[in-house]
């Protein structure tokens, strides 16, 4: 055997015996294979994963609710083009009978000109509310004004220019916008994982800094240790929130300010709906706490800067997972995965906002249980914590392993 | 004040560090507990400090226990550790008022201790920019900020020049005479010796010697005298004495079973040799040290 393949030999199993090395790999297998079964683990509950209804059968034509406004249009002129259509004289009726889903479709028509389309919810993949779900009912529009302008006999250019001219669609969406919160939704859960990212290791860094300077003998010979570390967490947590606050505000106030040069209607995108800005913020505090608390105590238990990086690997893989799972379920925000998301603590600060924003079906007790459980996991795990944090510091020199820190957890429990 | 640790006792993992610790500490004499490296002084500062908590012992401070956060202690650990990038006057303060002082207090005694320690000019710089000598200056300053009644030093003098050594043996002679209660941990002899009351020696865990140094001295230097003459060595065992050691001040001697001092003195003078000195022999604090350990170790060896 060449040097070569002796020294290749010796290399590869000193990276591959590691347990640092064998178990995220063999997580990240785990991770490879649920996700690959997905469709055969749901189907074992009997629930279809990736659609909320399932449309089995021959396709029958929408059920389409039309208010007419316009007197110079009449419904037999449009049950013309649409058979099915079912004439409203009430707005509130055609609205009811769109959420209690006995319609399809529902649209006011204003004049010849402009039309409203309603929308329970409307989803990203919808597009802007007002353009791909409303596009035949427009083409109907277009129909009926081809009639009319025949009738008027118009040289050709007068006819194209008015069969030219765009029509006023003015959407009013009744249930939840999914489409217009798509985009604050997406940058806000960027800014949690972004946020955890950057101050997680930050809180770590800085106690695995302490620990390796020995600032931290001087630190808990000088004060209470749960106080410096709460101190140390909550310190870095709010530096963090300061930061990203003062970014999205800007951001904001920017928008705002800009909002004729912008071309369109922006704040339309960022515009928050009270109740979802108060489930982001709660979730994302508790959440953001979580993980710092998390990333803190994985600090504590290396003595070595070098050695964080590795230390808190499981907590961000954790995130990682978390944050990739919602973001891929944001475009079905009612499925199942975003519902046992929303409950699961590291993965509600994401989801919870995600679904509350752009899904339809999240419930009050829902929010509340979630965020019950978030505090609950929260609460405990800044007790642990703090407390693993004490016995990490007397832990000079060697890496606190699990199984060590919990048998230390014990008997200073004693 | 009066100090005491019982029978303290640490182990990490299956090993025992400390193997019942038992010294005791008065204020208004300087303790130099002492130790090679490894011998158990850290460990045993940090079980007194709380850093670590012992398996078993007690601390007891004028008969009552003592735990270091009910107390005014200034620590110096042995692994220094200040902010590296943060400005000397703001760290220090942070300490004091982490140890119970207010702010305005903090800052006027961190002035004064840094004009003491000739720092001044630092005050507002990063502790990162200082030499390693001026940083250790500040880290002697952030144990004495906040005026402490206990003065724990763990080698404090490592890293000092000659000049900056004096400014700190003054400051804990000082110190020593306000009757605050010392502690003075190193390897570093001739410091210990210079104005060390009371030594405790430490070896492999367990106290080998602990009392008044200067009564040690003489204890260890009984029966020994100073030689210096110009009797060759292989007389001098035909005049009753063996030779222990040669040293730089004379060669040490130890006299036959029997032999008093003035006799073997009439026999050297009726030798006719030249005799330039005859004295007691004391040893150095570091002959102690190596007589003590090598003793033991020497023991544990059969």
């Amino acid at each position: 055997m060449s040097n070569f393949f002796r020294i290749l030999r010796f290399e590869f199993s000193s990276i591959t015996a590691k347990k640092s090395w064998i178990i995220p790999t063999a997580i990240f297998v785990l991770v490879a294979l649920i996700v690959a079964f997905i469709p055969q683990i749901f189907s074992l509950f009997g629930s279809d994963l990736l659609t909320r209804e399932a449309s089995d059968g021959p396709i029958e034509p929408p059920k389409i609710g039309v208010l007419i406004e316009a007197e110079e249009i009449t419904p037999d002129e449009i049950g013309y083009f649409l058979p099915q259509a079912v004439f409203y004289d009430d707005e509130a009726d055609l609205a009811a009978d769109l959420m209690a889903s006995s319609l399809d479709e529902a649209y006011i028509i204003h004049s010849a000109d402009a039309y409203s389309p309603l929308f329970r919810d409307t989803n990203i993949y919808m597009g802007p509310p007002g353009t791909g779900g409303s596009a035949p009912f427009e083409q109907v529009m277009r129909l009926m004004r081809e009639r009319r302008l025949i009738g008027d006999a118009l040289d050709f250019d007068a006819f194209r220019a008015a069969m030219d001219r765009p029509f006023e669609s003015t959407p009013r969406v009744l249930g939840t916008d999914g489409f217009t919160n798509y985009g604050f939704t997406y940058g806000f859960i960027f800014v949690v994982y972004f946020l955890v990212i950057f101050y997680g290791t930050t809180v770590s860094t800085s106690v695995a800094r302490e620990k390796s300077d020995r600032t931290m003998e001087l630190l808990i010979t000088s004060a209470n240790p749960s106080k410096l570390f709460y101190g140390k967490v909550f310190g870095a947590g709010l530096a963090g929130l300061l930061q990203f606050s003062l970014i999205v505000v800007s951001l904001f106030a920017g928008f705002r300010l800009n909002q004729a040069a912008w071309g369109f209607n922006i704040m339309r995108y960022l515009d928050i709906p009270p109740k979802v800005l108060i489930i982001f913020l709660g979730f994302t505090l508790l959440g953001y706490l979580l993980y710092l608390f998390f990333y803190a105590m994985l600090g504590s238990t290396v003595s070595k800067v070098e050695d964080v990086s590795t230390a808190s690997m499981p907590i961000m893989l954790l995130m990682v997972a978390s944050f990739l799972v919602v973001n891929f379920s944001m475009s079905n925000p009612d499925s199942l995965i975003m519902k046992v998301a929303s409950f699961i603590p590291f993965s509600s600060p994401f989801a919870m906002f995600a679904r509350s924003s752009l899904g339809s079906t999240v419930t009050n007790w829902e929010i509340i249980l979630g965020f019950m459980i978030l505090l609950v996991t929260t609460i405990f795990t800044a007790l642990i914590s703090a407390r693993l944090y004490r016995l990490g510091t007397l832990n000079y020199g060697n890496r606190l392993k699990l199984g060590e820190a919990i048998r230390l957890l014990r008997q200073d429990a004693d | 004040m009066r100090l005491e640790l019982k029978d303290i006792k640490k182990s990490f993992g299956d090993k025992e560090i400390l193997h019942g610790i038992t010294f005791e500490v008065e204020s208004g004499r300087a303790m130099g507990f002492l130790g090679r490296n490894g011998a158990g002084k850290t460990t045993t500062i940090r079980c007194l400090m709380d850093v670590f908590k012992p398996d078993s012992g007690h601390f007891v401070l004028d008969g009552r226990p003592f735990r270091a956060r009910d107390h005014r202690i200034g620590y110096l650990p042995e692994e220094r550790g200040l902010y590296a990038k943060e400005e000397l006057v703001h760290q220090l303060v942070y300490f004091a008022q982490l140890r119970g002082m207010e702010k305005a207090a903090a800052k006027q005694s961190a002035k004064y201790w840094l004009s003491r320690v000739d720092l001044s000019e630092f005050e507002n710089k990063r502790l990162e920019i200082l030499s390693k000598g001026n940083q250790q200056k500040v880290q002697i300053i952030q144990a004495l900020i906040h005026d402490p009644d206990i003065i724990i030093l763990d080698e404090p003098f490592s890293g000092l020049d000659p000049v900056n050594s004096q400014v700190l043996k003054d400051i804990v002679r000082e110190k020593v005479a306000q009757n605050k209660l010392v502690i003075f941990c190193s390897h570093q002899m001739g410091y210990v010796e210079e104005f060390c009351d009371d030594i405790a020696l430490i070896d492999q865990g367990t106290i080998i010697l602990e009392g008044d140094l200067s009564q040690i001295k003489r204890r260890h230097g009984r029966g020994k005298y100073r030689l210096i003459s110009s009797i060759p060595e292989t007389e001098l065992a035909t005049l009753g004495a063996h030779v222990l050691s040669h040293e730089r001040n004379g060669t040490v001697i130890e006299l036959c079973e029997g032999l008093t001092k003035d006799a073997f003195l009439r026999r050297l003078l009726d030798h006719g040799s030249d005799i330039q000195i005859f004295a007691e022999y004391q040893p150095s604090l570091t002959q102690v040290f190596i007589h003590e350990v090598g003793e033991k170790n020497g023991g544990d060896h059969e």
